[in-house]
């Protein structure tokens, strides 16, 4: 069954876009991650222009993390003094992210630019948690239950404008998590991700929040930063497709039940292995367009572009 | 006259109800072409399409515009006639075309050269009886501006790429191989066929990722090289429905735009916990 999108203005075999959902949905619920990184390359890939699939990426965003965000909000795992002075910085950057989309797709360099920015991010991330995750399975095997340390302070704590962050148990100044959300938001609106990938991480070793706030927080800062994101992509490059999104948000929402039931069944160490195995895949895929000989050394694009 | 006419009027119905993508019968016969003096004998050249106006609703999957006609004689006929050919051209308006070439670069394709062309077709369908370059000869078709080879893509002024000789030929052959395979750029050189002596007709399929708007369709009648006569025509591709709506939502509101597509997105997303909540996650 096709369906021809307003925005993307193409036509599309709806059942395409609500596998896909309920795909990336599943795979979101499984490891309580956006699934934009999954979202915005998989729309690529199949032919939706980049500009719209990394506005719509971003609206699909918004959906996922809502309901992260409330589930979270039950268990009170939301630090929201945190998740404002994250947001704030969020703004910010997503602000700067929007006028960066405009200047590279001028210089004729945005898909480079994306594309690089999942390999470098996706790439050390995925890494960092693959060897981490396997540390954490060896010592589970091993017995000897894992303890991280939280007496260390390191340069970040002696910075200057330092506030008692109660929920996340930390007095500290609120320069780093600010830099966090900008340079999060900034990534949010290049690469259409929600950038939970980059902050998560951020939030526990730089930031050394505990884990179980960590999660609630940053996809309550997601969800407001995806949201706005989604606004400004709308008012100035018209490159989100509601139809589209409504396609994509609809599978994730069925696909994000079967997710969270089939995650339940595996270890928090087991999670964050597949979960760095599929970022691997993902930065190694998009890396693999990069270095192999492409099938078209030349590419048109229509309109005023300087 | 009235009797080629006759016979013409219950073939052009014959064609309409043949023209798959036919919605409206009645567009077919909505023009006939400028009446030219009558006193000049010579061939003369009446063709329509199936539909001037195609709307894109939210099936619209591409659309096949069938392209027909009659060549009629005026005045007497002679006793040799040399063969005679129809040629068909649909273009999208014209656009700035922005043509990048990848390099190797340390490792990684990177967009190293580009060219810009001003007034490069955003779509171009060029249907023919036979090889345009049996028809006519390159001039004939440079004037007319027949043929991709023939349109005339200027390179935009003070471009530092372009400057160089040979460079501006390899983007734009470059730029037309790119267009076929995208099938942005037709070009069908048994596309038009005769069906009896003096009625033609042919097809030219419409992509689903065509820039809408407004196309133009050009007929030509060429007999030894030379245009004999020509017919022009347009095709209207327009938004109806929930199509026109949420574009129009979307370009003329963005932010209410924007906001909504927010709200619908939070909305599904309290839907999925509320979801979630009934199977006591």
């Amino acid at each position: 069954m096709t369906f021809y999108l307003p925005i993307a203005e193409t036509a599309v075999n709806i059942f395409v876009y609500i596998g896909m959902g309920a795909a990336v949905g599943f795979l979101s619920g499984m490891f309580g991650v956006g699934g934009g990184f999954l979202i915005t390359p998989l729309l690529m890939l199949t032919g939706i222009p980049s500009a719209v699939a990394v506005g719509t990426g971003s609206a699909q965003v918004v959906a996922s993390s809502v309901s992260g965000t409330i589930a979270q909000y039950r268990r009170n795992n939301v630090d929201f003094k945190m998740g404002y002075v994250l947001l704030a910085g969020g703004v910010v950057g997503s602000l700067i992210g929007v006028e960066l989309v405009v200047l590279l797709r001028r210089a004729g360099q945005f898909d480079l630019f994306v594309s690089l920015s999942y390999v470098v991010f996706l790439g050390s991330i995925g890494l960092l948690m693959l060897f981490e995750s396997i540390a954490a399975i060896r010592k589970v095997r091993r017995g000897t239950a894992s303890k991280r340390d939280r007496g260390h302070h390191n340069w970040i704590h002696s910075l200057p404008w330092k506030v008692r962050f109660t929920r996340s148990k930390l007095y500290m100044s609120v320069y780093p998590p600010l830099a966090i959300g900008a340079f999060v938001g900034l990534l949010s609106a290049v690469m259409g991700v929600g950038g939970g990938f980059v902050m998560v991480p951020a939030m526990i070793y730089l930031l050394k929040m505990p884990t179980g706030v960590v999660i609630g927080t940053s996809l309550f800062q997601i969800g407001c930063v995806t949201a706005i994101t989604t606004v400004l992509q709308a008012t100035s490059n018209y490159n989100v497709d509601v139809v589209l999104a409504l396609l994509l948000m609809v599978g994730a929402v069925a696909g994000a039940e079967f997710g969270a039931s089939a995650g339940q069944h595996l270890r928090g160490e087991q999670l964050r292995f597949l979960l760095a195995a599929l970022v691997l895949l993902v930065s190694a895929r998009i890396g693999w367009d990069l270095i192999a000989t492409p099938p078209d050394l030349y590419s048109m694009t229509f309109g005023r572009g300087r | 006259m009235v009797v080629i006419a006759g016979v013409r009027l219950g073939l052009f119905a014959v064609f309409a109800m043949g023209a798959a993508a036919a919605l409206t019968g009645h567009a077919a016969f909505a023009k006939e072409s400028d009446p030219v003096p009558a006193a000049k004998p010579g061939y003369r050249l009446e063709a329509d399409v199936s539909m001037h106006a195609i709307p894109v609703d939210v099936r619209f999957s591409g659309a096949r515009v069938v392209i027909f006609g009659s060549v009629d004689y005026t005045g007497p006929l002679p006793e040799v006639s040399a063969p005679l050919d129809v040629v068909a051209v649909v273009e999208a308006p014209r656009s700035e075309l922005t043509v990048r070439r990848k390099s190797w670069m340390s490792g990684i394709w990177i967009n190293t050269k580009s060219v810009v062309f001003e007034h490069a077709p955003t779509f171009y369908a060029v249907v023919a009886t036979r090889a345009l370059e049996i028809i006519a000869s390159k001039e004939v078709l440079l004037e007319n501006r027949i043929g991709l080879e023939q349109v005339p893509i200027a390179t935009v002024l003070g471009d530092p790429d372009a400057s160089k000789p040979g460079v501006t030929d390899e983007f734009r052959s470059q730029a037309i191989a790119l267009g076929m395979r995208q099938k942005r750029y037709v070009r069908e050189d048994d596309g038009i066929n005769f069906v009896g002596a003096n009625l033609f007709r042919g097809q030219i399929d419409l992509p689903a990722s065509i820039p809408l708007g407004q196309l133009s369709v050009n007929v030509y009648l060429f007999q030894s090289g030379k245009l004999v006569s020509r017919y022009d025509s347009k095709v209207n591709l327009q938004r109806e429905g929930v199509e026109n709506f949420i574009y129009e939502f979307a370009h003329r509101q963005s932010l209410l735009y924007g906001i909504f597509t927010v709200v619908l997105a939070a909305a599904i997303g309290v839907l999925g916990s509320f979801l979630a909540g009934l199977r006591g996650r």
